[in-house]
């Protein structure tokens, strides 16, 4: 049962979600992105840069 | 319920339409196992232009590029787009070129040949048609279909029954301006298919430029056609053609009976969005159609490439404003020339002489070469006669005796070629030698690439991964899948 529900949650990452993933990344001006698809988990800090908002942070 | 089969153009038209035909074999090559499992009717995986950008930009074998495409889809039938007796370049080839051609291509495994000719004069292509028989490959005669007074649906149906005659086994209507609407293309397909009467099967296929060739692709499945061309999703829309997935839902709504694997198709259009991104190439976006802007298209037809062409040579003239005079004399100029479909080289010879008589305020003052070539019928007939009066102008003080262009056609090429070649080289390369200039095949075997046959294509996550390391502005990575972690240093190692 427990597997059963294991494999329920796995998300199959896709080369279109990767994309997209980047170009948040890329062309956000905020400072971390935090994204969680199922069995997924992604945390980026970016460093500080010139369109770097320190507190700003972008949950998907 | 009749079958409806698709036929896939991911490799050929859309990376000419939308990447300037600039697809790597080896990113080919990444997809065409899953490619192979669509089932697809089949494949069109190169064209004449492709071979020639293989050649002079990406400096790939094009040959090779064949011969692994093959290797990789053993069991679709592939097909070789061809356009007329230009194979590669401007210049018309002889019967012996074209012959050695197609024996060349079979030998690289190509089961189908597709032969258009941008006048549809099949005069210029009744020789492919004879020897691609003989030579027991399968042949599709494509008509190149537009809008015009003389372009009539008994024009394409003639046309349709004049290729039954040369013994195609498939008539393609394409439409490669998106000129036509719907309302068109159902009584197009009707016309043609009554012309074919069962002796041919008959496919479609229309570039999306005025955002209509859904609607259009959507009549044409409504109508009875056997075959569509369709691409990739990524790589759908715009200059390209609609999306393989969107035709195959419409085609089940509409009750046709399709084989394709639409697990497999999502799969090919994630892989291209991958590609794209990687190749650093933009994906298709759908055109909104406009009936304004459509009723101004459809009189002069230049395409996308041409358009953006003729506003950079206004915008150096500081002319940009006479763009909209430029255009509509590109429409009277298309009309006296007969109204040839706005494809290579025709588009140009239109456009440029547009820009000329426009510029220089007196039509026809100017008049480049190619011009004059054209109107003495050096390219074929076009499907009107030439308008006398833009004739006496443009042929005023020159030479006005017209060309028969199937003059030479018999004159032994390949011989004479092989002669001052040697018998070492492989009639692959003969043939490359005889496409381009000796200069762009220094060019090319200088900096010819080698293609790894079987390319690493890594899975998403590792392609996230990957992607991440390489940028600076990142700090810190934390990555959790399953039992997979990556902690918040990675990149100080990567």
């Amino acid at each position: 049962m427990e597997r059963k529900k294991e494999k329920k949650l796995r998300y199959d990452l896709t080369y279109k979600d990767v994309v997209d993933i980047l170009e948040i990344i890329d062309h956000s001006t905020h400072g971390e992105l935090h994204l969680e698809l199922e069995d997924l988990k992604l945390t980026v800090v970016k460093r500080r840069g010139d369109s770097f908002s320190a507190t700003a942070k972008e949950e998907i | 319920m009749k079958k409806l089969g698709f036929e896939d153009e991911s490799f050929r038209t859309a990376p000419q339409s939308l990447w300037a035909t600039r697809m790597r074999t080896e990113t080919m090559l990444g997809i065409a196992p899953k490619v192979e499992e669509a089932g697809f009717t089949k494949v069109c995986v190169t064209s004449a232009a492709a071979f020639e950008t293989a050649v002079m930009y990406l400096y790939e074998d094009p040959w090779e590029r064949l011969r692994l495409l093959r290797r990789a889809m053993p069991k679709t039938p592939l097909n070789f787009f061809i356009r007329s007796r230009n194979l590669m370049g401007w210049k018309m080839l002889p019967n012996d070129v074209i012959e050695l051609f197609l024996k060349c291509i079979q030998r690289m495994g190509i089961q189908w040949v597709e032969v258009f000719d941008g006048l549809n004069d099949l005069s210029m292509i009744e020789w492919h048609f004879g020897v691609a028989k003989k030579l027991g490959l399968q042949r599709t005669g494509h008509i190149s279909c537009t809008e015009s007074p003389v372009h009539t649906d008994e024009y394409f149906a003639a046309k349709a029954r004049e290729l039954v005659r040369l013994g195609v086994d498939v008539v393609n209507l394409s439409d490669p301006c998106g000129a036509m609407i719907p309302e068109r293309v159902r009584s197009l397909v009707i016309a043609v298919r009554q012309a074919l009467n069962g002796k041919a099967k008959l496919g479609f296929f229309a570039h999306d430029c005025t955002g209509v060739a859904d609607d259009c692709y959507i009549e044409a499945m409504q109508h009875g056609v056997d075959i569509l061309k369709t691409v990739s999703l990524p790589l759908a829309h715009g200059y390209s053609l609609p999306a393989t997935i969107d035709m195959l839902s419409h085609a089940q709504q509409i009750g046709r009976k399709v084989r394709v694997d639409e697990q497999r198709i999502k799969e090919i259009d994630d892989y291209f969005f991958w590609a794209a991104y990687e190749e650093k190439k933009p994906i298709g976006k759908r055109v909104q159609f406009d009936p304004v802007k459509y009723k101004k298209y459809v009189v002069h037809q230049i395409p996308g490439g041409m358009m953006s062409n003729l506003e950079n040579q206004l915008l150096e003239l500081k002319l940009l404003h006479k763009l909209p005079e430029v255009l509509a004399e590109a429409g009277r100029v298309r009309q006296e020339l007969g109204y040839p479909v706005m494809v290579t080289p025709y588009s140009q010879l239109v456009g440029v002489q547009a820009v000329f008589n426009v510029v220089e305020g007196e039509r026809y003052r100017t008049v480049p070469e190619e011009l004059k070539l054209y109107v003495r019928g050096a390219y074929g007939k076009p499907a009107a006669p030439i308008d006398p009066n833009a004739l006496d102008r443009i042929l005023a003080g020159g030479d006005k005796e017209p060309i028969d262009p199937s003059e030479n056609f018999s004159e032994p090429l390949v011989s004479k070629v092989r002669a001052e070649q040697g018998s070492s080289l492989s009639d692959e390369d003969l043939l490359l030698t005889i496409f381009n200039t000796r200069e762009t095949m220094e060019k090319f075997y200088q900096n010819k690439k080698t293609i790894e046959s079987h390319p690493v294509v890594r899975t998403p996550l590792a392609f996230l991964i990957k992607e991440l390391a390489t940028r600076h502005e990142i700090k810190t990575v934390n990555i959790q899948k399953g039992s997979f972690k990556i902690g918040p240093n990675f990149l100080k190692q990567s």
